[in-house]
């Protein structure tokens, strides 16, 4: 097998980088050991800050990969043998039989019902049974059963049972030959099992003390106890629980000396759940550093509290379990400095996030370099980090050190576009041929329905061949046929000989979900020369056989009326046709700092043209004002340089600095920026516009003693080298921030004071040096071990204040006095500075405003722009066309903002190297006879596609930008705007179909 | 379970990327549920209009239940806050005319809530089996 | 005989500005009287039932009903003329959608009749009028009322529909001539587009925060009224009275009902309002807060359906509370 790209782990990660790929017409192949792809996400209940079900918004990237033709997916396969260099590897890759043929396997679950075997299911975490044939979980892709061949019994029931005929006993695994040009490794983390590090919390001991993925288990609504927190001593809900942070992370001793980034945040978000779902519960979480540094987070906490989270600061030195069963948890409260013991009903421990658990082999069959923890070892942590340390290899997520969902899919992005890298010469597979259709617009609807059996799945619970016949009466149906299993092989030859024969124009297929199945038949529909959009499915199997399997005969006339419904879909439906706009390859990257820089030439080296504006007159951003960068301590300047160096090689790249943007307009392929009075013409637009430090006003005095900067002005100083000999100097992390104006963390503010605080200590030795920090909040790679060195080797104070009791400073005389209480002593400390550097809040940079009305976009409270997906889609803005590099989406540290550059760069290659962009078939349009102009459309489209049209005095949809969600056409109050599939003719069709008796459908 | 006889007729919006994938959730994991909800496909709950649901009730249904994604989930970012105002609206409207403003029922049901799907409809036709049959047909002189 | 075509008028129940309405026109009157012969107009002309009971069927060319269906009189009589009239228009919103009055539809006859007789604001404590009442004339008979509010054509066929509170001199100087050369369609005077089509107010494309009551709002003269937060039926309206309310400052109320084509101007309204309204900032927004935006809509019901509840999908008050 030939292909571009292998992507190794089929987590949330690796399927990003096979969507950025093959939807560039790169041909991918993604491998994941397990029966299904979807990694870890998929196991989580809801996903923090936004809530958001982790199952329902990875099922759909999980299914489009599957339903990508440049998309191969290995499933129950590994990585064997590695030779070859980048551009021309060649891959043995190990694929375990599943012994079950997926091209024949419906899903339908009676092997599942008749296995006798039942084990502990690895993707419940052990707290329920699967049978010995099994799907991993319901929305698992691909969607087959797997016979656990360790834990089969050989009985044959499944074989005996499956009506399908999918089940092969005398299948083998092989071994596949692949070819490729570049390797993303993907392989994602495991959980800590906290029994051995920490033994002390009782961890497989006492059956109350859980880790954090069982918990997300018992949380979520399809997991083992259907959403239910219970014990399992007893079966009872908890009345009390508490998390533990930290739990084999930030200790050297006793498990991983790092920050595992997103511990902090998922117990906020467990406990703030199971609060919300049970107000007298009592929940508390037991941590060192509440780690809220990213977008919306700090608000999520905050909201956390309110709700009654309590957060109590110490790190529990053992769990037991008392006589009556309950469990005490021993900790200092380092607030109150008191030595307590807790008790409750049930403990969570947070666990380390540990590398992957075939990092060792795969590091040796790759010839990759792991760090001394075990992630894969990026090529430079700082300025390559998604590059391992082999050419042509490169790391997404997890794989190269923890980190949350939304960094984890712009690395992704950003790894998508480095593997671009060797293959750039690389013939790509252009836009598919459509196949001819009928003009179907002037023939009367004649309608076919098929109506399916599924095996026994639907035939055994309702009558198939009556509700075949009463469709038959049904005007506009000129045929209707039944069969066994609607989606095979044989019955699409079936319905593409019944549409030439009957010369039907309409396909109504009674069966299972359109939403797994649709795509399927509507492929059939194209392959028979009629449009995909022809054809209504209802759903008489999950809707209906499957959930009244006690009625057959209300089951069946349920069944009559959803196919009812679905012809009288049917009547009204047209063809469709998904408007193709071309897109070139020219990008507006807006900001000179490194974001913009390394989009600017991750763009350029793959060919694409950047135009990349600055409003300064040089390139570089924030890097020309700080001296180094956390935590490598490079120097910012130099760094700077060459990356502007590399621009100015880049013959790709036109610069232009002194930049002031006047205006943009249009959309995706067709937008006109007008750039110091030039206008220039792109196809996407790069939004790298990073952030700036809020006025300092008079905080901490401010303004009235040149001794009190910020800490970009402290940076500068110490670049400018001139700060005299300090004897004192003091950093107050979080000015402006954690408060209720600016409730949001600056994400960046803590490393700067730590590597500026160890700069001070190396030039000046003798200095003291103090740090006053609410939480300090490092969690990056290498940054956690940092704070450690700075804390210990360093001998930097660390101080705590919490917000309302913020340090004062006295100024005047020779030296500055600051009188702050240290909430860990509860002590009022007085303290002599020369220096006083404010961490400053950061918010969006000025041009927001302005931009965000010329794109119609948004932007949050803080001015940074509201990406289209906190989790999934953190590079993209909902208007398509338009995307996020860096601070300007918020603040964030150089590796993580080259990272996330890369991967807005592949964002923006999507579209370009595809050379077009696809409208949806479904849309809304305007009726410009009946538009009146109110705008009420306008307010309402989450995409910015609709314009106002000043001279006609009408609504205007860009088709290309429409996403089809029809809430302009309900919000339009003289029904001028329709959606196309879903008209509201069709609706109220529908509706009479369902309710009236007689209605002629 | 209110056991009149009585057999009421339930119109069911569901969106298609959270609601709709949580009754086929409902359905692989046969959960059951009474055959009197009939489930109408849209894209996103914002695209039922108020006359969608007042059609439903003229018709001859007894109830009206719009699922939506939970906030923050909707595949369209924030088609179902649209919907929540909406149904606060129409609720009011119901109320006013003297119709139980019950019977018109707002909620939000992810694609991973199978048992979620199966139970509301549970109760909705409990609910709408106690308020009794809604005849807005009915003939005055 | 002359060959003028003839015409009549008549109200039901109605506030009698349809009647003036028809004065509106100015000279234009003139070139009416000109084609036609008015031959039946109680307001000015004082005829008798019986007067009509003796027309040929269809011997009045075109008869003008103005005022909804609220008693058995209103009824009787509008049966008769559709009898004797060629062509019925429904003149004014209450006889084309059921107008101002079809509030009452909000309540059932008992709890108006309560109200109007029986309330510390009306004049005597109680006391209800009778149906049948001696008199030294002889027998008095009121009319009873009707079970709730109708618009004309719940009762009798109608051809052509002019709503309209009441219908204004533009509006008339165009349906006039085109009804009496006959040529035109049922709903053909209805306009197809809203009154922002001929607001001189431009809206922003915006979300609105929230709705104040218009006696808390300093209105600004050049902004759109819905965008400073004060309800406008605008955008639900049928435009073809060119909106003389905006233009001066003052709100759409809604008179003409629906534009062609829309059944229930409230429901639509409800939707629009309901999905652009608080939409700033929602999402930090938790369920309740939503909520108590969509409280500042004070009294939906009354302000969407302020003309045309009779005409709205659920029409009138039901039982379905009390049971």
């Amino acid at each position: 097998m030939k292909k571009d790209v292998l992507i190794i782990g089929g987590g949330i990660s690796g399927v990003q980088s096979a969507l950025d790929l093959a939807e560039k017409g790169y041909e991918v192949v993604l491998v994941d050991r397990s029966p299904s792809i979807g990694g870890n996400m998929v196991k989580l209940d809801k996903t923090f800050p936004t809530n958001d079900c982790s199952i329902c918004i990875s099922a759909p990237k999980m299914v489009e990969a599957s339903r990508n033709d440049n998309i191969t997916i290995l499933t129950y396969s590994e990585i064997k043998d590695l030779i070859g260099s980048a551009g021309g590897f060649d891959v043995k890759i190990w694929k375990r039989t599943k012994y079950v043929d997926p091209d024949i396997c419906t899903g339908c679950g009676d092997c599942e019902t008749a296995c006798p075997v039942e084990v502990p299911s690895e993707f419940e975490q052990k707290l329920s049974d699967r049978k010995g044939i099994y799907v991993e979980f319901p929305q698992s892709v691909p969607l087959t059963y797997t016979i656990d061949y360790d834990n089969c019994v050989g009985c044959a029931a499944c074989e005996r049972v499956c009506d399908a005929g999918a089940i092969n006993f005398l299948d083998t695994s092989q071994v596949i030959d692949l070819e490729v040009g570049s390797i993303i490794v993907a392989t994602g983390y495991q959980m800590m099992q906290p029994d051995e590090w920490r033994e002390e919390y009782g961890y497989g001991k006492y059956p109350d003390v859980l880790n954090a993925m069982e918990y997300e288990r018992l949380l979520s609504a399809s997991g083992p106890t259907g959403g239910k927190v219970l014990k399992r001593s007893d079966g009872k809900p908890p009345e009390s629980v508490a998390w533990i942070q930290c739990v084999g992370s930030r200790c050297k001793q006793k498990g991983m000396p790092y920050c595992s980034r997103v511990c902090c945040m998922y117990s906020t978000k467990q406990a703030s759940i199971s609060k919300g779902e049970n107000p007298d519960l009592d929940t508390a979480v037991y941590y060192m550093d509440l780690r809220a540094y990213g977008k919306d987070f700090q608000q999520y906490y905050d909201k956390a509290k309110d709700k009654g989270v309590r957060y109590l600061r110490g790190r529990p030195s053992r769990v037991y379990e008392q006589s009556d069963g309950k469990l005490a948890i021993e900790y200092e409260d380092t607030e109150k400095g008191e030595v307590k013991t807790d008790v409750v009903d049930m403990v969570v421990l947070s666990s380390a996030i540990l590398p992957s658990s075939g990092n060792d082999k795969l590091s040796e069959i790759l010839d990759i370099s792991l760090d001394e923890y075990g992630f894969f070892e990026s090529k430079d942590m700082l300025t390559a980090p998604v590059d391992s340390t082999r050419d042509g290899i490169y790391l997404a997520g997890c794989a190269q050190s923890p980190k949350d969902i939304p960094d984890s899919v712009s690395q992704a992005s950003g790894a998508a576009a480095r593997a671009l890298m060797p293959l750039r010469d690389r013939k790509r597979k252009g836009r598919a041929e459509k196949k001819p259709e009928r003009d179907v617009s002037k023939e009367e609807p004649r309608i076919g329905v098929f109506v399916c059996h599924c095996g026994k799945n639907i035939a055994n619970y309702l009558d198939v061949e009556e509700v075949a016949e009463a469709t038959k009466n049904m005007p506009g149906v000129v045929h209707v046929d039944d069969s066994m299993f609607a989606c095979s092989e044989d019955a699409q030859t079936v319905i593409k000989d019944a549409i030439k024969e009957h010369h039907l124009n309409r396909i109504v297929v009674s069966a299972c979900s359109p939403r797994t199945h649709a795509p399927l038949f509507q492929d059939t529909l194209e392959e028979a020369g009629l449009n995909r959009y022809l054809f209504e499915m209802s759903n008489i199997r999950n809707h209906c056989s499957w959930v009244h399997s006690d009625d057959p005969e209300k089951a069946t006339e349920k069944a009559k009326l959803l196919t009812k419904m679905a012809v009288a879909k049917a009547k009204r439906l047209s063809a469709l046709t998904e408007e193709e706009i071309d897109v070139g390859d020219r990008t507006l990257v807006i900001g000179g700092g490194p974001a913009g820089m390394e989009t600017a030439l991750s763009l350029s080296r793959c060919g694409q043209k950047v135009t990349l504006v600055e409003k300064e007159a040089e390139l570089g951003g924030k890097l020309r004002r700080l001296n180094t960068l956390f935590p490598t301590d490079i120097d910012a300047r130099e760094f700077a340089d060459s990356m502007a160096h590399q621009v100015g090689d880049e013959k790709n790249i036109r610069v232009i600095l002194s930049a002031e943007i006047e205006d943009i307009e249009g959309y995706i392929g067709n937008y006109t920026a007008t750039v110091n009075g030039e206008e220039i013409e792109v196809d996407t637009i790069v939004l790298a516009t990073g952030f700036k430090e809020i006025e300092a006003e008079e905080r901490h005095g401010y303004g009235k003693d040149p001794r009190v900067m910020t800490q970009l002005e402290f940076d500068e100083a110490l670049s400018g080298g001139g700060l005299g000999k300090p004897e004192n100097v003091v950093f107050i992390n979080c000015v402006g921030a954690l408060e209720e104006e600016r409730p949001w963390c600056c994400r960046v503010g803590c490393g700067n004071s730590l590597k500026n605080a160890k700069e001070i200590k190396q030039r000046y030795p003798d200095a003291n040096v103090y740090i006053l920090y609410k939480d300090m909040r490092v969690f990056g790679k290498r940054e956690e071990e940092y704070y450690m060195d700075v804390e210990g080797d360093d001998g930097v104070i660390f101080l705590r204040y919490s917000t309302g009791q913020e340090p004062e400073v006295v100024t005047g005389k020779d030296k500055l006095q600051l009188k702050v209480h240290d909430n860990l002593l509860d002590e009022d400390l007085e303290i002599d500075a020369d220096y006083v550097v404010l961490a400053m809040q950061l918010e969006g940079d000025e041009s927001a405003p302005i931009l965000k009305k010329m794109l119609k976009i948004s932007s949050d409270p803080a001015g940074f722009y509201m990406e289209a997906h906190a989790k999934l889609r953190p590079l993209e803005l909902p208007s398509e066309g338009v995307y996020l590099a860096g601070g300007a989406h918020y603040p964030k540290n150089i590796s993580d903002t080259l990272a996330q550059a890369e991967g807005a760069a592949s964002k923006a290659m999507v579209p370009m190297m595809r050379g077009y962009t696809k409208s949806e078939g479904i849309i809304s349009v305007v009726d410009d006879e009946l538009c009146s102009g109110c705008k009420m459309c306008i307010s309402v489209c989450p995409y910015g596609a609709i314009e106002h049209d000043p001279e006609e005095g009408v609504a205007v949809i860009t088709d290309v930008l429409c996403k089809g969600c029809g809430s302009c056409a309900s919000v339009c109050p003289i029904g001028a705007i329709d959606q196309k599939g879903y008209e509201n003719d069709t609706i109220m069709a529908m509706i009479k179909a369902a309710l009236l008796e007689d209605e002629v459908v | 379970m209110a056991d009149n006889g009585f057999e009421p007729k339930i119109i069911v919006f569901l969106c298609n990327w959270c609601s709709y994938g949580g009754g086929d959730l409902a359905g692989v994991n046969r959960e059951q549920y009474p055959t009197n909800v009939l489930g109408i496909k849209v894209m996103c709950s914002s695209r039922v209009s108020p006359e969608h649901i007042m059609e439903s009730f003229n018709d001859g249904a007894d109830g009206v239940l719009i699922t939506g994604c939970h906030p923050g989930d909707c595949h369209y970012i924030d088609g179902n806050y649209k919907t929540f105002r909406k149904i606060g609206l129409i609720s009011k409207m119901l109320e006013d005319l003297g119709i139980n403003p019950k019977r018109l029922r707002l909620e939000w049901i992810s694609s991973a809530e199978g048992g979620k799907f199966a139970q509301v409809m549970r109760e909705m036709t409990e609910q709408i089996r106690g308020l009794g049959p809604l005849d807005l047909k009915e003939e005055v002189e | 005989m002359s060959d003028k075509l003839k015409i009549g008028f008549y109200w039901c129940a109605a506030c009698g500005g349809c009647e003036i309405s028809v004065l509106d026109i100015d000279d234009m009157i003139l070139d009416v009287v000109e084609k036609a012969e008015i031959v039946f107009w109680p307001c000015a002309m004082d005829p008798k039932y019986e007067d009509v009971e003796k027309m040929d069927d269809g011997e009045m060319d075109i008869v003008f009903v103005n005022g909804s269906i609220r008693s058995d009189e209103n009824h009787e009589m509008v049966k008769l003329l559709r009898q004797k009239a060629k062509k019925v228009v429904a003149y004014g919103s209450c006889s084309s959608i059921g107008g101002l009055f079809g509030l009452g539809n909000l309540y059932d006859n008992d709890e108006l009749m309560e109200y109007g007789y029986n309330t510390p604001s009306t004049d005597k404590d109680g006391v209800m009028p009778l149906d049948d009442n001696m008199v030294p004339e002889g027998d008095l008979h009121l009319p009873g009322l009707t079970h709730h509010v109708r618009p004309l054509d719940e009762v009798i066929d109608v051809d052509v529909y002019l709503p309209g509170c009441p219908p204004l001199p533009n509006q008339l100087e165009e349906a006039f001539p085109a009804l009496l050369s006959g040529e035109v369609g049922k709903y053909d005077l209805i306009s197809q587009k809203s009154v922002c089509d001929v607001c001189p107010l431009e809206r922003e494309e915006k979300k609105i925060p929230r709705l104040y009551p218009i006696q808390e709002k300093k209105l600004e003269a050049e902004e759109c009224i819905l965008d400073q937060g004060v309800l406008c039926m605008g955008p639900a309206t049928s435009g073809m009275c060119d909106g003389p309310c905006p233009e001066v400052g003052h709100p759409c109320i809604g008179c003409n009902g629906p534009v062609r084509g829309v059944k229930d101007q409230g429901a639509r309204m409800a939707s629009a309002l309901g999905s652009v309204l608080g939409a700033e900032g929602e999402e930090r927004m938790d369920e309740d807060e939503i909520s108590e935006v969509v409280k500042s809509v004070r009294d939906p019901t009354g302000s969407f359906y302020r003309f045309s509840l009779p005409t709205s999908y659920l029409r009138y008050k039901r039982r379905d509370l009390h049971e």
